[in-house]
């Protein structure tokens, strides 16, 4: 606003009038535009006021004057501020409040950030030497069997894409081209099988776990993983082998490496990573899958019977586990090594690197401790973690039917872990689907040995049982067989010249003994309706 | 006259609304005219008159804008709205009513001579 005439003006002045005008206007402390406008109005009043004198002390003295009607300059230049202020329309008042708001808030974050961001992690433990002294439990290198697999990976053949496309099939039903083909590629892959046997032999297994990095998130599950589908080629190409001992008549020797067969999977089981336990899961129902296929197809010898049922039951009977944690809270104890203080007392605050771990699922909660910083400490996280895999492995433990006849507020696990961190959650597998595949395989190693424990009573002493009571009573099972669905033994009926042993199944109804159906519509095991059939095999 | 700072308050916007409404006027000229019409009687002083103006403005009442006079010396004029108008008419009826009261109260002896 000034212009050339405001300039010249100001400069006639007396210096007081100047020297107060730009007091006030220090004291006014706003916007550069509304300065100039004010101080143009203020220069042109002064003006003004003291265009009538003449004479320079006249001047001075009225200005004098003039400077004490104004008053204090900064009073006035507070009134004045606060006038201009109201002057500003209402959406940049509110977007000035906001601002200062906004401004509060950051700051106020920033403040209570810096615990956040000051200090240190100590990296004092190496969770990957933690964890494969943990899988390694103290055992000498000699009893395991990891050495004998991943040898047994390298030797295997790929499989011809054409058996691949029959995996259905066993070598009887193929053509003389068919079977050659078989034949040639396990004779290519002789060494392969001959190293999983001598694998199977070794009385443990574990993996030694490394890291390119020093982070176990990011690349421990990826090199553990490596391994993994090696290994389920391998078991097919077991399974292959397995099948054509059989269908040859060399019965006994298809028996051993099913039994083999069913000790790799068994050996991924019950330690390490979540991952490698479920792959192990996965072979030993192959494998039990072939036992019932050759004592289904073929007329087993009763001493062949007597050594299988030994060697599964002694096999079986050392592992009582499936799924075993422990390994996987190694990724936690990390992250909370990594982000976390350590006060050398085990506990420590948390540090900005912590903070995705401490996220949890409860939005209120969240919003709750970001706003006022309350973060759980270092204790708290471990507990919370402990927690957390403790209920998970209460759902482990508990059958299908009792998680399923529990109140419905007890089924959520949740609840009980308050902080549980959503990454945790997202991270592990569902509890129940977890749980299913263990009893599954826990099922079925009680129905294989029920199911052989009822061929030997029949082929001595010419008919199947009343009841299981009278292969206990026979001594030829130890204990009855629990259907995890009915928590129940497994329902056993005679028939004319055989036997039906079935689970209620997932639907935990007894449906007669009627098994469930999948897509293609034939019988199959461990579907959402009818009952899982374990004798005679689904498809027969 | 110098009167009690506390007295001239409450009047001096309805002062400031009723000469502009004759007119737009800047701030020196404005302070002049309420000395002149009041007969010398009021004076508004300055540290009062432009956080006035600028609160007035800040209600709406009267609007001010820059403009160059004969001398093409910019001033900022000030003018009373239509708003403005509305508030002194109202002022102007409590103010004849206060008048009214005091009279009655000191029993005339408020009335002019």
């Amino acid at each position: 606003m000034t212009n050339e005439h405001d300039k010249k003006d100001s400069e006639q002045l007396p210096g007081s009038v100047t020297e107060f005008i730009g007091r006030l206007l220090r004291k006014m402390r706003y916007r550069r535009k509304v300065l100039e406008d004010v101080k143009a109005e203020l220069t042109s009043h002064f003006t003004d006021e003291l265009a009538d004198c003449t004479e320079e002390a006249q001047k001075t003295e009225r200005a004098k004057q003039l400077i004490a009607d104004f008053g204090d300059p900064k009073l006035l230049g507070i009134l004045m501020r606060r006038a201009k202020k109201r002057c500003r329309p209402l959406w940049q008042k509110a977007m000035v409040r906001s601002l200062q708001v906004l401004g509060i808030c950051i700051l106020y974050l920033l403040v209570c950030s810096i615990p956040l961001l000051v200090g240190k992690p100590t990296l004092s433990v190496d969770y990957v030497e933690w964890l494969n002294e943990l899988v390694r439990a103290g055992r000498e290198e000699a009893e395991n069997a990891r050495p004998y697999y991943e040898k047994a990976c390298e030797l295997n053949v790929e499989m011809p894409k054409w058996l691949a496309d029959n995996m259905s099939s066993w070598p009887s039903d193929f053509n003389d081209a068919g079977s050659k083909l078989l034949t040639d590629w396990l004779d290519d892959s002789r060494g392969a099988v001959e190293k999983l046997r001598e694998g199977a032999r070794c009385a443990g297994y574990w993996a030694n776990y490394h890291t390119d990095e020093t982070r176990l998130d990011k690349d421990l599950v990826g090199n553990a993983m490596k391994i993994l589908p090696g290994y389920r080629r391998l078991a097919f190409t077991m399974r292959w082998q397995i099948r054509r001992q059989a269908d040859d008549g060399n019965v006994e020797a298809a028996m051993s490496d099913a039994i083999a067969l069913s000790k790799f999977g068994s050996h991924l089981q019950a330690h390490g990573l979540l991952i490698e336990q479920l792959v192990g899961i996965a072979i030993e129902a192959l494998a039990h899958g072939e036992i019932f296929s050759i004592l289904e197809r073929t007329a087993v010898h009763s001493h062949i019977l007597n050594s299988t049922y030994q060697q599964l039951e002694e096999q079986f009977g050392r592992q009582e586990a499936v799924i075993s944690l422990e390994a996987e809270k190694v990724f936690w104890y990390d992250a909370i090594q990594r982000g976390f203080t350590d006060d050398g007392q085990g506990n420590g605050r948390l540090l900005a690197r912590g903070l995705p771990f401490v996220v949890t699922e409860n939005l209120t909660d969240n919003l709750w401790n970001i706003v006022s910083f309350n973060f759980p400490d270092r204790e708290e996280m471990v507990a919370e973690i402990e927690r957390y895999y403790a209920e998970f492995d209460n759902v482990l433990s508990a059958t299908p039917r009792r998680l399923h006849d529990k109140p419905a507020d007890e089924r959520q696990t949740n609840h009980r872990v308050k902080i549980a961190p959503v990454l945790l959650k997202h991270n592990t597998p569902a509890y129940t689907r977890v749980s299913a595949l263990t009893w599954r395989v826990k099922t079925d190693r009680q129905t294989l040995l029920t199911v052989i424990a009822a061929l030997r009573y029949e082929k001595a002493k010419g008919r199947y049982p009343a009841d299981l009571n009278g292969l206990i009573e026979a001594g030829y099972l130890k204990t009855l067989p629990l259907d995890p669905y009915s928590n129940e033994p497994l329902v056993y009926r005679r028939t004319d010249d055989n036997f039906i042993l079935y689970s209620f199944g997932p639907n935990l109804k007894d449906d007669g003994g009627i098994s469930g159906k999948g897509i293609s519509g034939k019988n199959k095991q461990w579907t959402d309706e009818g009952d899982t059939v374990f004798w005679p095999l689904p498809g027969h | 006259m110098k009167f009690e700072s506390q007295l001239l308050k409450g009047i001096a916007p309805a002062v400031v609304l009723e000469i502009l409404s004759g007119g737009q006027m800047y701030g020196y000229e404005l302070s002049r005219a309420i000395e002149q019409r009041s007969g010398d009687i009021l004076t508004l002083g300055k540290g009062t008159l432009y956080p006035l103006l600028y609160n007035l403005e800040a209600k709406k009442l009267v609007k001010g804008k820059w403009e160059k006079n004969q001398s093409a010396r910019k001033r900022r004029y000030y003018s009373i709205t239509g708003k403005g108008k509305a508030e002194l008419a109202k002022q102007k009826v409590q103010l004849k009513e206060m008048t009214a009261g005091l009279n009655l109260l000191f029993g005339g002896a408020l009335a002019p001579a």
